[in-house]
C-alpha cells in the first residue's frame, strides 16, 4: 500500500455489495439514456477491479487483463443502450459483454485475426433476448409480471434456484448438479427466497 | 427433434468464451435452435456472473496486494472512455450465401463474418473450407447432395459434426437439423444422406491433441502455453 495517492489502492475497497443491494440495472439505463457519467463511474468502479481480477486469472497474463478491462468497460459504456432490463439482469449483461472480449482476445493471441467475432457467436442484443422466452411463458398476467418484477430484484444465488425452479422446471437435484452446490444450498437459498417473495407479496396487500 | 447435444464440459467452456471460434459457433448455432441446451448456457451465465460479483477484492489474505492493479490507472482508464460520447450500434448484416455444390446456401449469424473458400467436391459431396487459422482444427461447411454418401473414414482427433440442414444417417442411427454430433478418436462411420443436407464440420489432427478431449476443453492451454 503506498498510501498517499488517492488513486489505485482506493479501487479495491470503494465499493462493495451485490446486485441485491446496488442498482446495476438503474446506473446502466441512465448510461444508455443520459450517457450519465457519474452512473458509468459507479458501474466502473464496482466491475473494473472484478474483472481485472477474473481476466488476470483466466488469461494470467496482466497486461491482456488490463485491455480486456478497458475494452470491456467502453463497451458497456458504448453498448449500455443494447441491454434491456425486462430480458435480464444487469451484471449477467456486464457478464456477458467481458466473456465476448475474453473470447476475441483469446482469437487474437492465438490467430493474429483482427476480425471481431463475438458479436456474430455471442450476439448481446439476442443473449439477452433468449432470457424474455422463459420470462413471457411465466410472466402472462399482470400480478405474474409483477413477481417476476420482485424475482430480479432478489440477489443472484437466490434468483438462479427461483428461476431454475419455476421457470425451467428443474428438480432441485438437477438444479445443484447444474450450479455445482450442494443439494442443502439450493433448498435453503430457495426457502430464503420464497420467504422473501412472500413478505413483499404481504406487505404490497396491507 | 434434436436428439444430440453439446456435452456440458464444452457448454460450460463456451458460456466462458473459451472455446476456439469453430467450436464456438457450432454451439452458438446447436443453441440457437434448442431450447434445453440454451437454458444451460443462461444458467452457467448466470452462476460466472456471481462469481464475477463475488471475486474477492479486499480479503488481506487474498493476495491482491500481491497481484495489486500492477500499472492500471482506473482514473485515466475511466476518463478516457467517457470523453468519448459516441454509440455503437448494432447493424444487421447483409445475408451471406455461399456456392455448395448444387444449392445456395445461407450462412447463419454464427458463421457471416468467417472468410469461406470456394467449394471444391467429387460426385454429391461438396466441401467449403472456413479459413480460421486454428492451427490443428479444420472447419468446413459440408453439402452431400441427395443419394451422397462420405466413404468410411475414421478420426484421428475428434471431429463434431452438426447438421445445419437435411439429415443423414450413418452406422448409429439417423440425424436432423441441430444436432451436434461429437466423435471421439478412431471411431469408424459411413454418413449416408438419401434426401441431402448442409454440415457444419470440425475436425482436429490428434498429432496436436495429444491427449485427446481434455486438451480441446481446456483451450486456454492450447492458447497461451
Amino acid at each position: 500500500m503506498t498510501g498517499d495517492s488517492p488513486g489505485n489502492n482506493e479501487w479495491h475497497k470503494t465499493v462493495d455489495g451485490t446486485s441485491a443491494t446496488l442498482p446495476f440495472a438503474q446506473w446502466l439505463e441512465a448510461v444508455a439514456f443520459s450517457r450519465d457519467k457519474q452512473a458509468f463511474a459507479n458501474l466502473f468502479k464496482y466491475f473494473a477491479p472484478r474483472i481485472y481480477g477474473i481476466a488476470r486469472g483466466k488469461l494470467n497474463n496482466e497486461a491482456l487483463a488490463k485491455e480486456v478491462v478497458q475494452d470491456c468497460m467502453s463497451n458497456v459504456w458504448r453498448k449500455a443502450h443494447l441491454f434491456h432490463q425486462e430480458k435480464g439482469s444487469a451484471s449477467t449483461w456486464i457478464y456477458t459483454v467481458m466473456r465476448n472480449v475474453i473470447f476475441d482476445t483469446l482469437r487474437k493471441i492465438k490467430t493474429n485475426s483482427k476480425c471481431i467475432l463475438s458479436e456474430d457467436i455471442y450476439p448481446l442484443y439476442e443473449a439477452v433476448e433468449v432470457v424474455e422466452d422463459v420470462h413471457e411463458t411465466v410472466a402472462q398476467s399482470i400480478n405474474e409480471k409483477r413477481l417476476a418484477d420482485m424475482v430480479e430484484q432478489l440477489p443472484v444465488a437466490q434468483q438462479q434456484v427461483v428461476k431454475g425452479v419455476y421457470y425451467q422446471e428443474l428438480t432441485h437435484e438437477q438444479l445443484a448438479e447444474q450450479l455445482n452446490i450442494p443439494l442443502g444450498t439450493v433448498k435453503s437459498r430457495l426457502r430464503l427466497a420464497l420467504s422473501k417473495l412472500k413478505a413483499q407479496i404481504g406487505d404490497d396487500h396491507d | 427433434m434434436i436428439k444430440h447435444h453439446v456435452p456440458n464440459d464444452m457448454l460450460a467452456q463456451f458460456a466462458q468464451g473459451l472455446l476456439p471460434a469453430s467450436l464456438a459457433a457450432a454451439v452458438s448455432i446447436h443453441t440457437d435452435m434448442c431450447t434445453q441446451c440454451r437454458q444451460q448456457v443462461i444458467a452457467l451465465q448466470q452462476a460466472q456472473t456471481e462469481q464475477l460479483c463475488n471475486f474477492e477484492l479486499a480479503a488481506p489474505d487474498s493476495g491482491i496486494d500481491d497481484i495489486g492493479f500492477g500499472d492500471v490507472d482506473f482514473d485515466q482508464m475511466l476518463n478516457k472512455i467517457t470523453a468519448d460520447e459516441s454509440r455503437d450500434y448494432v447493424q444487421d448484416k447483409p445475408e451471406v450465401k455461399v456456392q455448395l455444390g448444387d444449392i445456395d446456401f445461407k450462412l447463419p449469424k454464427a458463421l457471416q463474418s468467417m472468410a469461406v473458400n470456394k467449394a471444391v467436391g467429387f460426385g454429391k459431396i461438396t466441401r467449403a473450407k472456413i479459413e480460421l487459422e486454428e492451427g490443428a482444427i479444420h472447419t468446413h461447411l459440408l453439402r452431400m447432395g441427395a443419394g451422397g454418401e462420405v466413404p468410411e473414414h475414421t478420426h484421428q482427433g475428434f471431429e463434431v459434426t452438426l447438421l445445419l440442414q437435411g439429415t443423414f444417417a450413418d452406422e448409429m442411427g439417423e440425424y436432423g437439423p441441430g444436432d451436434f454430433i461429437m466423435l471421439d478418436a478412431e471411431y469408424t462411420h459411413t454418413p449416408v444422406s438419401s434426401q441431402g443436407c448442409v454440415c457444419l464440420t470440425v475436425v482436429s489432427d490428434a498429432l496436436t491433441f495429444t491427449s485427446g478431449l481434455s486438451r480441446l476443453l481446456n483451450p486456454i492451454g492450447k492458447f497461451l502455453y
